[in-house]
């Protein structure tokens, strides 16, 4: 987004909130489809790499202080999106595989659901803390504090 | 998020006396140098400091630099309130400015 | 968020066709004859595949098909439908297989049920922000 918009939404820690609250999302479909896939002869479980989209992120929030744009918008073209497609920079990671059992499935199902969990708790908390971002924006739009 | 135009407030830059002018001087006598002006620029400062400590948490958390949500969601609430706490209280000043506009004197 | 149920619902619906098929086996573990002859029920298996659709990846039962494995010999020749050495050929269905299997079936129809779960409470969290 331009202008003012852009510099409320596009910097920061709401825009920092958004991409993660994305790659949360992203990897919720791996870790379903692993799951749904946990007895299918020769799959292999996907995930998606944290360690790379976080140092993204940390390039985006210091690229943010000195007010340049960031590793995000020159590979996602603008908005602070993450780009859930093949293209994007950390889709389905080969790591983390576990044991290979005979039938060429590797998916431990405890692990899956672990995953999961910590998975949704995260985007939770990105969530609300998003929320309250916004709501902050709204209350001095408004000049309303009691909105929330 | 910094406050911009903190100092833009009206009448916040002198200290006016009101109405009796005796009353006026000997205010200014008894608290030299903490007029309201500031006191209103502390506070603006310090709730700039708590949005800036509560987006420093709020990074982290992202970067997984942490994972205590709570302490983060403390430092946000806390900035949160202490924004609309100044919020209200600028509010309250433009009110009464503008009550005091309308005085016929 | 939506297609994410339907991965899920795929994981639910193959482990029930899995889960009927084990009841199947388990039913018909002592099934030897059929019009009179000495025909075996022969064991029977879902082939699961992967069904992908841009990132996500569902699973489908592709089919059912029957264990070629060799149905059990047992030496019985006062059986009446023994054969010619006094055998008589049971189903190639260890029912102790059967239900260790319905076990895993039945942990992966759970844990798609918690997943689906999982989903629908994260779409109540987005739809929070609004409220």
């Amino acid at each position: 987004m331009s202008g003012m918009l852009g510099q409320i939404f596009d910097r920061g820690v709401l825009a920092g909130l958004e991409r993660s609250v994305n790659f949360t999302v992203a990897r919720h479909q791996s870790l379903l489809s692993n799951v749904a896939n946990a007895d299918t002869p020769g799959y292999r479980r996907t995930d998606m790499d944290g360690t790379e989209f976080r140092r993204l992120l940390d390039r985006s929030y210091a690229a943010d202080s000195r007010h340049e744009s960031s590793a995000f918008d020159r590979a996602n073209i603008g908005a602070p999106r993450l780009v859930s497609g093949p293209r994007g920079p950390f889709r389905f990671s080969a790591k983390g595989r576990g044991p290979l059992r005979h039938d060429g499935n590797d998916v431990s199902v405890e692990r899956e659901m672990a995953q999961l969990a910590e998975n949704a708790g995260q985007y939770s908390a990105y969530t609300a803390l998003l929320r309250k971002g916004l709501r902050q924006v709204r209350a001095a739009i408004t000049g309303r504090p009691e909105e929330s | 998020m910094a406050i911009p135009g903190s100092n833009s407030l009206p009448g916040v830059g002198s200290t006016s006396p009101l109405s009796t002018p005796g009353l006026g001087k000997k205010a200014a006598a008894e608290t030299p140098g903490s007029s309201f002006a500031d006191v209103l620029r502390n506070s603006i400062r310090e709730v700039n400091d708590l949005q800036v400590t509560a987006d420093a948490a709020i990074r982290e958390l992202t970067l997984g630099k942490t994972n205590n949500v709570t302490e983060v969601v403390n430092q946000v609430e806390k900035a949160d309130l202490a924004f609309r706490a100044l919020l209200a209280v600028r509010n309250k000043l433009i009110d009464a400015y503008e009550e005091i506009n309308r005085l016929r004197v | 968020m939506l297609g994410n149920l339907e991965i899920s619902a795929s994981g639910l619906e193959a482990n029930r066709v899995w889960m009927n098929t084990i009841a199947e086996n388990i039913a018909n573990a002592s099934t030897i004859e059929k019009d009179g002859q000495n025909v075996p029920y022969r064991r029977r298996e879902p082939i699961f595949s992967v069904r992908q659709s841009g990132n996500a990846r569902a699973v489908q039962v592709k089919a059912v098909v029957e264990d070629p494995s060799p149905f059990r010999l047992e030496h019985d020749p006062g059986h009446p439908l023994a054969n010619d050495q006094g055998k008589v050929a049971y189903p190639n269905v260890l029912v102790i297989q059967e239900m260790v299997d319905m076990m895993m079936a039945n942990r992966s129809y759970e844990a798609n049920v918690t997943a689906m779960e999982v989903t629908k409470s994260m779409f109540s969290s987005a739809l929070r922000i609004l409220a």
